[in-house]
């Protein structure tokens, strides 16, 4: 009896302290900490979002702010349940990252008629589409949009003839479908394409289609280990055309080597060695956690930054009134530019468009990309006429 | 001493003895059900509702693989199919077809059903390891299935199901109204399991479990039993995965992945095999790991590694299995 009095007290002191210790300010960061993803984004993104936090003073409005972290392993079921009690049970105010198409639809369904921000890095064209929110942001350039970026240079410098080295995944076949919409469109012609399994581990055959179609590009549709593995292959087979990859990280550089990824050609968010500011934040970060922020370590610092500014500008934690005022101010960002969000979630920015260097051009074990040019990004994003998203006014 | 004193102090006969004390419970199985549904009253003023039903949904699970493991013999690797189909169908039928609570629901339990007769028709006449490997097999088959159709909605699931109302009365949307729903649906499974462990057919189910060859020698027909309990244990795990899918709103790759497979074999184990409330035990310490130890991470599957050697070294037949052997009781 006497325990059990005890047990109940323990509990309701427990209960009483997690309300006490609420802050006004709740930041759920809810990304991939485990797998493929996880090295390029991660831990190294929550550290990111720290530094934003601690730069910005620790508290906002002169309340705590406070991170939850989990992990949500890249299975819709559990994202969305963890979100749901963040929601639910934390009193959460914003979601961060949430890097995963799956995720991120049902996490979208979720917080339509709640008081909670999400701003993820998926890259699913439906969620700034038919499933656009008026508390969601879209940090990474959807499907549609990397297509173009990705496409657009290249077909400007005169590579017309394009292949495709896909992915079986609905990301896979996404992204060749928009890319191949953005060729067409802007006179370039696709000579073929070719679907590799998950379980695929030799591109062999698949190169040698490549290699005789007679495209100047190849574009992996494709990531991570694959990615890395056709590229090497690709250079034991001597095979002639410039690569194009859609997801291509410096830390994806680092694991591959930059022998086998040598002169390949795309467009990139955020490069920490573009300039003074860049290579000034680049180097405190750094400092703390041993490499270089990549482009996703990048906009989960600015976007924090400006979503704490709307905190402080709003006076408080109501969602549309957060949202309005982010959209209506510039986002800052790292290297001096800004961004904009539109009202279908998208962030506009301008990308950069690189070539990666040889192993002779290269100083140090970060030093990959060499900057060509800046792809203007109304240019590339999807015109607002041609969205689905309920939200936007001339829909 | 009379004759008629003797009497008196003889013990009752077992059987009546069980008769003696309501719901069909053994004296120590009632004083845990008490103690269950106490717990399922109190619990969500302390802990966060949702997360208990989810409890609820793997001790269902479990209940219906406990069944097939503890009471019959039959280790089967394949319930993910039964449980994620059954979240499947539910789902889609609820989210797609626009049918109803107790429908939907329905639609998951018969396909899980319908799976469970087409699963044992292949493979009771199997046992041991290769039973394992057959229902193994044949739930790859239906996880690669589900990869493929178009109606499970590849790696997005099936998202955005409704959760509808019980009876067109109470609506379910709100956690509170389900939760009671669900506890309650909870203590009817472990009523139900109870009966029918303890039903003559259940006990021919413990006598083929024992020695199928005597079973089959005192005229039984051991296989269209077995197949009897497959498919029951088949249902309930279709049903548990329906409420699940109602409860969370989405059905998943995950359900029907050999991790929901490993999940009911790892409960059942933990908890004690063929005890009425190792599942319940099982699934509290199972989930309770995966749900506090989330935000560490990778460090999720160390600590469960660790935890599983530890159980299987020390306790063998599980917690209440145990327990049981120590009080010399049956839980």
């Amino acid at each position: 009896m006497k325990r059990s009095t005890k047990f109940v007290a323990a509990a309701v002191a427990a209960l009483v302290a997690a309300s006490a210790a609420q802050a006004e300010v709740t930041i759920g960061y809810l990304g991939a900490l485990t797998g493929a993803q996880a090295d390029m984004t991660g831990e190294a993104a929550l550290h990111a979002t720290r530094m934003a936090i601690a730069d910005f003073g620790g508290e906002v409005n002169g309340e705590p702010i406070e991170v939850l972290v989990a992990d949500h392993a890249g299975k819709p079921d559990l994202g969305l349940a963890t979100a749901r009690e963040w929601v639910d049970a934390e009193g959460v105010n914003l979601i961060l990252n949430v890097d995963n198409s799956a995720v991120a639809l049902a996490v979208s369904d979720l917080i339509k008629d709640k008081n909670v921000t999400m701003a993820m890095g998926a890259s699913s064209s439906r969620l700034i589409n038919e499933s656009c929110g008026p508390h969601q942001i879209m940090l990474l350039l959807d499907n549609g949009t990397l297509a173009r970026a990705v496409t657009l240079p290249q077909l400007e410098a005169g590579a017309k003839d394009w292949y495709f080295i896909t992915v079986d995944y609905a990301l896979g076949h996404d992204l060749e479908a928009q890319a191949t919409k953005a060729i067409e469109a802007n006179g370039g012609t696709v000579k073929g394409s070719v679907v590799h399994s998950p379980q695929a581990t030799d591109f062999s055959s698949f190169l040698l289609q490549a290699q005789s179609s007679g495209a100047t590009n190849i574009a992996l549709a494709t990531f991570g280990a694959w990615q890395n593995a056709i590229a090497k292959q690709a250079q034991e087979f001597g095979v002639q055309q410039s690569l194009s990859p859609f997801y291509l990280a410096d830390t994806d550089i680092k694991s591959a080597g930059l022998d086998t990824l040598q002169n390949v050609t795309g467009t990139i968010q955020f490069y920490w060695d573009e300039n003074d500011a860049t290579r000034a934040f680049s180097d405190r970060f750094r400092e703390d956690f041993g490499r270089p922020p990549t482009f996703t370590n990048a906009y989960h610092y600015e976007f924090t930054t400006h979503y704490l500014k709307a905190i402080e500008a709003t006076g408080g934690t109501d969602a549309d009134a957060i949202q309005a005022w982010m959209r209506d101010n510039p986002m800052a960002l790292i290297n001096g530019d800004t961004a904009t969000i539109r009202e279908d979630g998208a962030v506009v920015r301008d990308v950069l468009s690189y070539r990666t260097k040889t192993l002779a051009e290269s100083t140090g074990d970060w030093d990959f990309l060499e900057i060509t040019g800046k792809v203007d990004g109304e240019s590339i994003a999807q015109p607002l006429a041609d969205s689905a998203c309920p939200l936007v006014a001339s829909n | 001493m009379t004759l008629a004193d003797m009497k008196q102090m003889t013990p009752s006969h077992p059987m009546a003895e069980t008769a003696l004390h309501p719901l069909g419970f053994s004296r120590a199985r009632f004083i845990l059900f008490v103690v269950t549904a106490l717990a399922v009253v109190i619990a969500p003023f302390v802990l966060y509702p949702i997360f208990l039903m989810k409890i609820y949904c793997f001790i269902i699970f479990a209940v219906a693989y406990n069944l097939l493991l503890g009471y019959t013999g039959l280790m089967s690797f394949g319930h993910a199919a039964f449980w994620g189909m059954g979240a499947y169908l539910t789902a889609y039928s609820a989210a797609n077809w626009g049918f109803g609570f107790e429908a939907a629901l329905l639609t998951g339990t018969v396909t899980g059903a319908a799976l469970g007769l087409i699963f044992g028709l292949v493979a009771i006449r199997r046992t041991g390891l290769y039973f394992a490997m057959i229902t193994l097999a044949l739930a790859q088959m239906v996880y690669f299935i589900c990869l493929q159709s178009p109606f499970t909605g590849g790696e997005d699931g099936v998202q955005g199901v409704p959760r509808g109302s019980l009876l067109g009365l109470v609506d379910l949307n709100n956690d509170w109204n389900l939760y009671w729903l669900v506890g309650t649906i909870l203590l009817g499974t472990i009523i139900l399991s109870n009966r029918v462990v303890h039903s003559p057919f259940g006990q021919v189910l413990r006598a083929i479990r024992n020695n199928p060859a005597r079973a089959k020698s005192l005229g039984y027909n051991v296989d269209r039993y077995k197949l009897c309990a497959f498919v029951m244990s088949a249902a309930l795990a279709g049903f548990a995965g329906g409420l699940k899918a109602i409860i969370f709103q989405i059905a998943t790759l995950t359900d029907v992945s050999t991790v929901a497979s490993t999940e009911a074999v790892l409960i059942t184990l933990v908890g004690g095999i063929g005890t009425i409330f190792g599942p319940a035990v099982g699934s509290i310490i199972v989930l309770s790991l995966e749900h506090y130890l989330a935000p560490f991470g990778p460090w999720v599957m160390f600590t469960q590694g660790v935890v599983f050697v530890f159980f299987v070294l020390v306790f063998r037949k599980g917690l209440l299995g145990e327990f049981q052997s120590y009080f010399k009781t049956s839980l």
